[in-house]
This record gives C-alpha cells, sequence and structure tokens, in this order.
C-alpha cells in the first residue's frame, strides 16, 4: 500500500472543555504525515505545541476530532489501545507498582497467552537488552529513575511492536545520563529496526538522534526533514529561531541571480541563497543567518557587499568568541567566530567598525 | 545525646500516659474482673474460674458468637459489594463532580447514628415504606412488617450504616491509581475488563480491606441495632454482653465474654492479614 509504518492524514483533535463552548483547545491541526518503517522520527516543538497529544493519537488514547490514522496501511479510528500494534513508553514510565520489574515485563506476553517458559525467556532478553539484567525481583519504587526508564523500554520492546512511541522519555533524567541513555536509545532503535516516534522539545536531543524530525508549534507541522535540512535550511521563522540562534533582519528583494538573491539590508545590499518559493522584486522578506556562518573584517579591509556596524559586546566562550554589532537601522547581528590564529578573540572591541560577510547560500530569506 | 533522649521523652510522654490510662488499665481491669466471683460486696474480692466453666459449658453463648461473626463478616461483605461500583462509578466517571457527590453519600453518616435505625425500623414496619410498596404491587394481602425483628433486619440496617465508611477508603485507594497506569495495561493488551482485574483492583485492594476492618470490628460488637431492629432472631452476641451487665448484674461474666470477643476478633483479623499476603503474591496467576 502507502509503504508507510506509520501515517497521519489531516488528523485534527480538537479538546472541548466543560466550561461550554468557544473554550475549545485545537491540540492538533490539520498534521499529515508519512513515517517510514525502521524510521527514528521525532516530533520536536515547544510545550504545549500538541507532541503528546499526537502520539497520544496514535496510540489510540484519544480519538480524532478528524482525519485518520494508518498503521501499517490499516485504518485505525475503530480500533482501541489493547489491539493496536504500537507501544508507548510514557514520560513518567506508568510502571506497575504492585508487580515486580520481571512481572512488569512479563505483562504483554502474559496477556497475550504466551507460556511461561518462553515468557520467562522473553524477560531475560528484553532485560538484557537494556542493560539490567539482574534486577527483575526488585519493585520499581527500588529503582532509579534511568532503571525505571530501561524498565519501561524493556516493557514496551518485548511486545516486539510495529511501532515503540516514545514521549519525552528522557525528560526526568539529569544531564549526563541524558547524554548517555540518548546513543544508548540510538543504537538500541538500530538493533531492533523498530520505528521509533519520539516526542522532545529539546533541539539538540532531536537534532543528534533522529533520522527525520517534524518541527511542531500551535498544533501544526512546519516542516518535516531530516536534521541537516531543518538546521540549515528552514522553512520559516519559526523554525529557525527554535533551532539554533539565527539573526533576522528586515530586508527587501532587489534582484535575482542564477542561483542568488540580491537583498537590501539596512541600506546595504546583500547576497541570500535562492528559495524554492518565487520572489518578487520589491517584495518584503526577513534575511535568517545563523552567528556561526557570519565573518567579521574591519571595516577599512573589506569591499563589496556587506553590512557595516559597530561592535558594541564581545563575550568570550571557551571554544569561540561572540560579538553583538548594531547595524545603522538599530538592528542587532551576533556572529561568532572560532578562537583559531588570532582570528575573532582580540582582533575586535567594543566600538570597532565591522563590515560583516557571509556566504550568499548561509542566508536565507524567509517569508512566512 | 542526652538532649535528643529527653526531647523523645517529653514526646511520647503525653500519648504514652494516654494510651496507658485509657487502654491498658481498663483492658487489664477488664481481665482481672474476669476472675472475680461477682461485682460487689464481699464477691468483689473472692476469686474463681467459675465464670469460665460456664462459659465454655454454655454452648448458646459460643453459637451466638459464631452467628455474630457471620453477621458482622456479611456486613462487611455487602458494604464492600455495594461501595466498590460506587467509588469506582464516582472515581472513573463522575469526572468533577465527585467529591460532591461524595459529600452527598457521607451526608446520611452526620446524622444521628440512633435516628437512621429508628428511620429503617419505621421503613420496616407494617405502616411502613416496604410493607406499603408491596402491597401496592399486590405481593402483601395486608400491612405486616417486612424484614423487621430478624437476622436480615439487622444486616440491612449495619449495611446501611457502615456503607460511607467502605466507600470512603475504597474512594481514596482508587483516586491514589495513575490513569497512566490504565493506559499502560491497554498499551500492553488489556481490553478494560482485564485492566481492571489486573491493575485497578489490586492497587485498590488495601482500600478495601481498611473497608473490611472499618466495618467488621465494630459490628461483631454491635447491640444497638440488633436490638431496635433485631427481634428475638436477630440477637447479636453484643446483646447478651450488655445483658450481664445491665440486667444480670454479672459483670465478671460480661468482661469474660468481652475479652473472648476481643481474642476471636484478633484471631480473625491476623487470619485474614495472613490470607490476604498469600493471596497477593498469587494474585497475578489467579486472575484474567
Ligand atoms: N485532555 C485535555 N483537555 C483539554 N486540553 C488538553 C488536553 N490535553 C491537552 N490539551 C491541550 O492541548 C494542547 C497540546 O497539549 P500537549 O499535551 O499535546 O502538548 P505537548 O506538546 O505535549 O506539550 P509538553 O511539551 O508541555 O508536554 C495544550 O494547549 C493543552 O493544554
Ligand atoms: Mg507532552
Amino acid at each position: 500500500m502507502s509503504g508507510f509504518s506509520v501515517e497521519l492524514r489531516e488528523l485534527t483533535k480538537v479538546f472541548g472543555t466543560s466550561h461550554g463552548p468557544g473554550n475549545e483547545v485545537v491540540a492538533v491541526r490539520d498534521v499529515n504525515l508519512g513515517i517510514h518503517p525502521g524510521e527514528f522520527f521525532t516530533l520536536l516543538g515547544p510545550s504545549g505545541c500538541g507532541k503528546t497529544t499526537t502520539l497520544r493519537l496514535i496510540g489510540g488514547f484519544e480519538m480524532p476530532t478528524r482525519g485518520e490514522i494508518f498503521i501499517e496501511g490499516e485504518p485505525m479510528s475503530h480500533v482501541p489501545p489493547y489491539r493496536r500494534p504500537v507501544n508507548i513508553v510514557f514520560q513518567n514510565y506508568a510502571l506497575f507498582p504492585h508487580l515486580t520489574v520481571a512481572q512488569n515485563v512479563a505483562f504483554g506476553p502474559t496477556i497475550k497467552g504466551v507460556p511461561r517458559a518462553e515468557r520467562e525467556r522473553r524477560v531475560q532478553e528484553a532485560l538484557a537488552l537494556v542493560r539490567l539484567p539482574n534486577i527483575g525481583n526488585r519493585k520499581p519504587s527500588q529503582l532509579s529513575g534511568g532503571q525505571q526508564q530501561r524498565v519501561a523500554l524493556a516493557r514496551a520492546l518485548i511486545n516486539e511492536p510495529a511501532v515503540l512511541l516514545l514521549d519525552e522519555p528522557l525528560g526526568a533524567l539529569d544531564l549526563k545520563l541524558r547524554k548517555q541513555m540518548q546513543s544508548e536509545l540510538k543504537h538500541l532503535q538500530q538493533q531492533v529496526g523498530i520505528t521509533f516516534i519520539y516526542v522532545t522539545h529539546d533541539q539538540e536531543e532531536a537534532l543528534t538522534m533522529s533520522d527525520r524530525i517534524a518541527v511542531m508549534n500551535e498544533g501544526q507541522v512546519l516542516q518535516v526533514g531530516d536534521p541537516v535540512t531543518i538546521y540549515e535550511r528552514p522553512s520559516c521563522r519559526f523554525v529557525a529561531d527554535f533551532i539554533g540562534e539565527t539573526n533576522f533582519l528586515r530586508a527587501q528583494v532587489v534582484g535575482k541571480e542564477r542561483d542568488r538573491i540580491c537583498l537590501c539590508v539596512a541600506g546595504e545590499r546583500v547576497w541570500a541563497g535562492a528559495t524554492e518559493e518565487p520572489l518578487r522584486e520589491g517584495q518584503e522578506v526577513t534575511l535568517a543567518i545563523r552567528p556561526e556562518k557570519i565573518d567579521l573584517l574591519s571595516a577599512a579591509q573589506a569591499n563589496g557587499a556587506a553590512l557595516t556596524g559597530v561592535v558594541r559586546e564581545v563575550v568570550y566562550l571557551g571554544t569561540d568568541t561572540r560579538f553583538v554589532v548594531i547595524l545603522p537601522s538599530g538592528e542587532t547581528v551576533v556572529a561568532r567566530l572560532q578562537n583559531i590564529g588570532g582570528h575573532g578573540l582580540g582582533e575586535f572591541a567594543a566600538g570597532d567598525r565591522v563590515k560583516l560577510l557571509w556566504a550568499a547560500e548561509d542566508a536565507r530569506p524567509l517569508t512566512g | 545525646m542526652r538532649d535528643t533522649r529527653s526531647r523523645l521523652l517529653i514526646l511520647i510522654t503525653p500519648p504514652a500516659l494516654l494510651l496507658i490510662m485509657f487502654f491498658v488499665l481498663p483492658m487489664l481491669n477488664m481481665a482481672t474482673f474476669s476472675f472475680r466471683q461477682g461485682a460487689f460486696g464481699e464477691e468483689r474480692h473472692m476469686w474463681t474460674l467459675a465464670h469460665y466453666r460456664e462459659f465454655l459449658r454454655n454452648t448458646a453463648f459460643q453459637r451466638l458468637l459464631g452467628r455474630s461473626i457471620a453477621m458482622a463478616f456479611e456486613t462487611s461483605l455487602y458494604c464492600i459489594i455495594l461501595a466498590y461500583p460506587l467509588a469506582y462509578f464516582l472515581i472513573f466517571r463522575a469526572g468533577e463532580r465527585r467529591v460532591a457527590l461524595l459529600t452527598l453519600v457521607l451526608v446520611p453518616a452526620w446524622t444521628s447514628f440512633l435516628l437512621r435505625i429508628l428511620a429503617w425500623k419505621l421503613i420496616l414496619s407494617s405502616e411502613g415504606l416496604l410493607s406499603g410498596l408491596l402491597q401496592a404491587v399486590g405481593l402483601l394481602a395486608e400491612p405486616k412488617p417486612v424484614l423487621l425483628y430478624s437476622r436480615a433486619a439487622v444486616v440491612v440496617a449495619l449495611t446501611y450504616s457502615w456503607l460511607p465508611f467502605v466507600a470512603l477508603p475504597i474512594f481514596a485507594a482508587l483516586e491514589r491509581i495513575d490513569p497512566h497506569l490504565l493506559e499502560a495495561a491497554a498499551d500492553l493488551g488489556c481490553p478494560p475488563w482485564r485492566a481492571f482485574l489486573r491493575v485497578t483492583l489490586p492497587l485498590s485492594l488495601p482500600g478495601v480491606v481498611a473497608g473490611f476492618f472499618f466495618v467488621f470490628i465494630p459490628t461483631l460488637g454491635e447491640w444497638v441495632t440488633p436490638a431496635l431492629v433485631g427481634g428475638v432472631d436477630g440477637i447479636m452476641y453484643g446483646n447478651i454482653i450488655q445483658d450481664q451487665f445491665v440486667r444480670g448484674l454479672n459483670w465478671p461474666m460480661g468482661a469474660l465474654m468481652s475479652l473472648v470477643m476481643l481474642l476471636a476478633m484478633l484471631v480473625l483479623l491476623g487470619l485474614l492479614v495472613w490470607l490476604l499476603k498469600a493471596l497477593h503474591v498469587e494474585l497475578g496467576d489467579l486472575i484474567g
């Protein structure tokens, strides 16, 4: 059929409230997504953007207001959660407090009537997979957060689901453990080959782990792409702003060349990369450029198309130095230079006049 | 070190004194009383085992104790059977109105206990609600008391009285269950009824057990309700204890009977706790 592991078509979820009409919350709005088998797919977005709701819709814990969910080609609207070929790892893990770790992990196979001997073998395997071989007899309350997280993972993976849903599974862990679990999770996913749909609001986590990312805001998917595309070619201002740091400058389209566009920013002409959508001359756009893509030269040195500004602030950050530059228009631009061979650090001080340079393809005109 | 010890002593003394004055001493007093010949005059200072012999010989006492245990057990059971669905509905279906509705369940318990039992007496009497209803549907030819002055009347009235006290701990236990656990059960393949058996029920069991104790313990020693609606058939062990003190003026016998009841209660509850522990281990294998 479609070949997708999970497909969402015009998925919409509106929450009504008990305080009468007019108080509805559109948690998910017209979401269309196709997730490939074996993919590590991440839903990324700020708090309240509808990530959890999307995941709960896929799991069957919420019914869509509109739209349809297909899992392995099958429509899911009349399939209850206990018959969907997916498993979920909840943010708070939701381990059964009255059962031991082994009983927790064995829960799925027990319900499905797997014979005891095979069940026990699979529990051992699953616990070994998450590298927790010797704690089967403990109760969840006797485990650390990281251990609970692994048990929740084992409890889901033992069922060999077609799709594993993970709702900020590392959210409760400290930074160090988080980093470690990120790479473990990624390896695990490659090892078992199950489709992962992963929810996070941590952009770094999304960039390092995912095959593809869907950036969400206010219930809508704004852009879908691999980490490089999302970071290098954000489709709109929100995505550029949410992921990494970006300078936004008011600009006007002046002209076009083959693969670059000439813009007027703060009264000067600069170049930016061409966009998919056509731009007309005179159109107002926003020029997006990341701080690390900007180079600084002293105003006297450079000529050609470049912005001129005055350094207001210099901050030493170890590997690089951060410069805040004020343009004649009053807009500020942040540039980061690596501290290599005398360039950057010590080269400019507050009050110096500088030119800002970049490669055309590193700057993007945004209309949205 | 000395400081913490003296502080501990200060903290512990008032409750310890209270416990000694109002629990330990009366208990000891009751125990000694059971060996006295009588409660008054000379007999008070004569020691004997006669009451023990009398108790062991009198099978009526023992039968009554057995019956009271059965009645207390039944009452607790009916309370749980009625209160569990009630609490379940409040937690899982009533939404934001749950606390308001729970309060409605509790309100009757704020009125006088005696009043409520007397109300039952009216309901069950020949001019009462039940009799009238049964006549109206043609099941009863003439005004007649229904159930009144029987063992059943006592159990009904007691079940009614204790229902809120069972609903409350079950409500609390159900309220503590994280809704995500039920979603996790569904996620792992449980249709709702299996999720209930495997997650909701075991996690609410402490509330059920607490409710059981709340009812069983006071019901076993109950005497007011059987005195009012029980008649001859509905008499309980508590009534004959009361007789010993008030009518027979045989305080030593009354004390002995109270001690026996206490002992029976402790043994039963111990048994129950042991059973629950044994059950809990196997519960996972027994159900759904
Ligand atoms: N059961 C509900 N009833 C009413 N509104 C809800 C319900 N669940 C979620 N919402 C609303 O839907 C929107 C999206 O919520 P959701 O939990 O999906 O966000 P999220 O992206 O997971 O956020 P976070 O990162 O904080 O977990 C929010 O505005 C939230 O208030
Ligand atoms: Mg969430």
